[in-house]
């Protein structure tokens, strides 16, 4: 019985133990501080804000500090991850959170003052209820209607696409594709990607509603991941997520998507992403440097680099 | 107990091609269930665990260079069941104590008791939205880890109520009047006595209790965030105030979110190892708890 | 584990109500201080209610954020309305209330049969070592996280069933099938070690007896050990039941998500999937519509609690999972 406990004791303690080590690294890897090069483990996590990459060369002389809270759209997320990491690389005493959280809610707990920048990638609505904000649009995103590699369809228009997404259309050989069901895969509703893709080829009117047995999934990645995995599939996402490893951007009116038909306006289907701020009310020093940040040269360097078209 | 009710008349006669027919179906579905778990033990750590590497564990992901790491959800896991386990440990064993040694009204501990059942039956989701519109709306505490715990803390509680109330069954009255008889007054004799014999139920409900902290996604996704891209910054509140994802939760996102199925393997193959080294902690302490039951 | 113990000490072990009060040498605990003796004994108490204050703040909490959607929608239409269009402010969850109902009942179907079986074999007929390491495995079926359920399940289940669809001539996707088999896989550990204790906590001379009159093996296991272990059994089902019907994350990764009344073969949406699905997008009356869906389950999760509560009192089944 003595020595029971005794183990029993030694492995409680142990986990104790590994648990208070654990927190205590991340204790002491945290706070930011330029001396970020004492974390215990290994340095990995603190290293590439160390050594540094291309844009560090213009950062402001006063440090910046604090956490600047954001949140909104789950569609900007790769790019925004992106800033969002190289802004702090260059400012190692700014937080910027980002909850992802829809674009929805981006917007009300903007206007809330919750957040101080929100993200959206949809307008804002003119009937009143999202008053009180001024949207900066800071690159435009190609929404890509994607289908399976093995597909063999080449082109879809406007009339086609509502077809298949209000069901009307059922099989791949009516627009130009294999003998096969189409199995239309959609995004859930209030998804920003889901009402400009509506918006612009004209579904969700009263008379072209998406049909109901459209399979339904949460996320863009989640349209490719469907998309893939099932050789009838069709979806619609953000152009800065395609993987043409795992799915075929199929053109649309005629126009394959892409980087230089995006700026030359001849591809149609696109929406532009935004950063939400309180009309009127003052950034504190952080945020505005990342508002600044995103709009400027290294920013939009960023959201080139990600498949999305710069504003600037 | 109820009695055989359900005996028939008993045929003798044999039937045999019938009996060997169920036989076989019963070997043959329980092989099934044996190759099918170890099927995907294999599968899932031959897809995962190539993805494993020393930076895989311990950065951050870095969307500049596209590489990707668990290290922040392994933190966000780690903090939420730690600070769980220390509010619903104390809590846990205290219901239990109060249930096995003071409750005198039989209400009363069915009540408690019945409360408990209930939790443990509850699903995630519900737990999910719950925290959300209590902890992180009404509590004002927003989408944090701190919203996590909290939910979380409500859901292992009656996991280690339960296995305390069973360790602190399984100490014979005879201590208790023993110490009692000896002059001890009842809160020393819970301190000295009853605690320390009911540790090892505490464990066991400490495991239990990882395990399901570890598994769970939903109510997390709901109430702590979705995301873990860097390593939650400030003091130790400032942390637990922001939101972040644990391990299971980013395994929701790299599989279905990113689409990303090698980092989704990579953390499957993560949690397993976590899996299977609970539950053969498990099995040491309920081997312990035999031996010295009686 | 732990129920095979507890049986045999019971008896010499202090109930709720056993050596406590009245065994205490009374004189002894007055001069040991009693106003520490009385604060223990309120803090203990305050422990035990937790669980209970969290139960009564969760349904007051469930109730307060779902109602106002039911009371606006209508209760009529919002469990028997068959559209689910938050976009134009129609929220019928009919479809997932079946949905949910359908996957639930053939997961129970398809797995308590199965469960029945490999826990006879785990219980009687397995040789120990075989079934040391069985158990051993279905305990990790039973720890491994939901989302890795949902992986393998988009990956192993639904490419299978893929290929039924196109036999078939229908579109490939998610479907009701597909749910159900991820289904039983997770509530089968459940219905598995519930059914297993039961069995083994049948007093072995009913099985001697039917053996002694002359019953095969398989005989007497299934005409007397099954059925005297019936309502142990019968509380695994209903905790796989429960199991099921809240599941959320595997289920849609594999389910298709279409709100649409279920046919096997079809996208199907449960009632726990929509939660997490359109969670971040939702604001005003479709969030309040989700919560609306958080108040159904609920309700119908108390429903199978307290059909549990009650077959563990009637039963003397104890639940150890």
């Amino acid at each position: 019985m003595k020595k029971t406990t005794g183990i029993l004791l030694a492995l409680l303690a142990l986990t104790a133990a590994l648990l208070f080590t654990a927190c205590g690294a991340t204790d002491a890897g945290t706070p930011t501080p330029p001396a970020a090069a004492d974390v215990p483990p290994s340095s990995p996590p603190a290293a590439p804000p160390a050594d540094g990459t291309p844009a560090e060369d213009d950062t402001p002389a006063p440090p910046l500090s604090g956490v600047v809270k954001t949140g909104g759209s789950t569609s900007v997320e790769t790019v925004m991850n992106a800033l969002i990491f190289q802004f702090q690389a260059d400012n190692t005493g700014v937080t910027v959170d980002y909850e992802m959280n829809g674009s929805g809610d981006g917007i009300k707990n903007t206007i809330s003052g919750l957040y101080e920048i929100g993200h959206s990638s949809r307008e804002l609505k003119s009937d009143g209820s999202e008053d009180g904000l001024d949207a900066i649009a800071y690159a435009i995103d190609g929404i890509a209607v994607v289908a399976n590699l093995e597909n063999t369809v080449s082109d879809l228009t406007k009339d086609q696409l509502l077809g298949i997404y209000t069901g009307a259309v059922s099989n791949w050989q009516d627009v130009g594709g294999p003998d096969a069901p189409i199995t239309v895969v959609t995004r859930e509703p209030g998804s920003g990607t889901r009402s400009a893709f509506a918006e612009i080829i004209g579904l969700e009117k009263d008379d072209t509603p998406i049909a109901a047995d459209a399979s339904v999934v949460d996320s863009t990645g989640a349209v490719q991941t469907t998309v893939s995995q099932n050789p009838n599939a069709i979806g619609y996402m953000s152009f800065s997520d395609v993987d043409d490893t795992k799915v075929n951007a199929v053109p649309y009116e005629g126009v394959a998507i892409s980087t230089d038909t995006l700026k030359s306006g001849d591809y149609l289907l696109k929406r532009e992403f935004y950063l939400l701020t309180r009309t009127g009310a003052a950034l504190s020093p952080a945020a505005q440097a990342f508002t600044d940040f995103v709009l400027g040269a290294d920013g939009q360097r960023i959201v080139a680099d990600n498949k999305l078209l710069p504003i600037r | 107990m109820s009695e055989p009710a359900g005996i028939g008349p008993i045929t003798v006669k044999k039937r045999r091609g019938g009996e060997t027919a169920l036989y076989g179906l019963i070997y043959l579905l329980s092989a099934g269930i044996l190759v099918m778990v170890l099927y995907f033990v294999i599968y899932i750590l031959t897809r995962g665990i190539p993805a494993v590497t020393p930076a895989f564990l311990t950065t951050a992901p870095n969307p500049i260079e596209k590489t990707v790491g668990i290290f922040p959800s392994l933190v966000n896991t780690l903090y939420i069941i730690f600070f769980s386990l220390l509010i619903a440990v104390p809590f846990g064993v205290g219901g239990a104590i109060y249930l096995n040694e003071y409750a005198k009204h039989r209400r009363l501990t069915a009540l408690i008791e019945f409360a408990a059942g209930v939790l443990s039956g509850i699903p995630s989701i519900l737990y999910g939205i719950f925290g959300y519109v209590f902890f992180c709306l009404l509590l004002d505490l927003k989408v944090s880890l701190l919203a996590g715990v909290l939910t979380l803390t409500i859901m292992v509680l009656p996991i280690i109520l339960r296995t305390t109330q069973e360790a602190l069954r399984t100490v014979p009255v005879s201590y208790r009047e023993g110490a009692l008889g000896l002059g001890a007054a009842k809160w020393h004799m819970i301190r000295t006595l009853l605690l320390p014999c009911s540790l090892k139920g505490v464990l066991a409900g400490v495991i239990l209790s990882i395990g399901r902290m570890v598994s769970e996604s939903a109510a997390l996704l709901l109430v702590a965030g979705g995301s873990a891209m860097y390593m939650p910054a400030g003091s130790l509140f400032d942390q637990l105030a922001s939101s972040g994802s644990t391990l299971s939760v980013e395994l929701y996102r790299y599989a279905y979110s990113r689409g990303d199925n090698e980092t989704a393997f990579g953390i499957a193959a993560v949690l397993l190892f976590i899996v299977i080294t609970l539950n053969i902690l498990t099995r040491l302490v309920a081997r312990r708890l035999t031996a010295t039951g009686h | 584990m732990s129920r095979r113990r507890r049986k045999p000490n019971r008896p010499r072990t202090s109930g709720p109500a056993g050596a406590g009060p009245s065994a205490r040498p009374v004189g002894a605990v007055r001069r040991a201080g009693a106003p520490v003796e009385r604060a223990m004994h309120g803090l203990f108490l305050l422990c035990g209610l937790l669980a209970v204050a969290a139960v009564l703040f969760m349904a007051v909490y469930m109730v307060a954020s779902g109602g106002p959607v039911i009371a606006k929608v209508g209760p009529g239409p919002f469990l028997l309305g068959q559209t689910w269009d938050p976009e134009r402010a129609q929220f019928g969850i009919l479809p997932m209330i079946l949905a949910s109902l359908a996957a639930t009942l053939g997961a129970v179907l398809v797995a308590l049969p199965a469960g029945i079986l490999s826990a006879v074999f785990l219980a009687k007929l397995a040789p120990p070592r075989i079934a040391a390491a069985l158990r051993a495995l279905i305990d990790l079926l039973a720890g491994i996280p939901s989302v890795v359920y949902g992986l393998l399940g988009a990956l192993l289940i639904a490419p299978a069933i893929f290929r039924l669809q196109t036999v078939l001539g229908l579109p490939t996707r998610g479907s009701l099938l597909a749910a159900i088999l991820l289904l039983v896989i997770m509530i089968l550990p459940t219905i598995i070690s519930v059914s297993e204790s039961a069995i083994r906590s049948v007093p072995a001379p009913y099985e001697d007896a039917a053996l002694a009159l002359g019953s095969t093996r398989l005989q007497s296991l299934f005409k007397v050990t099954v059925p005297a272990a019936r309502s142990g059994i019968a509380a695994g089902a209903v905790l796989g039941t429960g199991r099921a019907i809240g599941e959320a994350m595997a289920v849609i990764m594999v389910a298709g998500n279409a709100a649409i009344l279920p046919e096997l073969l079809k996208p199907v949406r449960l009632l726990t999937a929509s939660i997490p699905l359109e969670w971040a997008y939702s604001g005003g009356l479709h969030r309040e519509a989700l919560y609306g869906i958080g108040l159904t389950l609920f309700v119908f999760i108390m429903i199978i609690n307290i059909v549990l509560n009650h077959m563990i009192k009637k039963g003397g089944v104890s639940l150890d999972v």
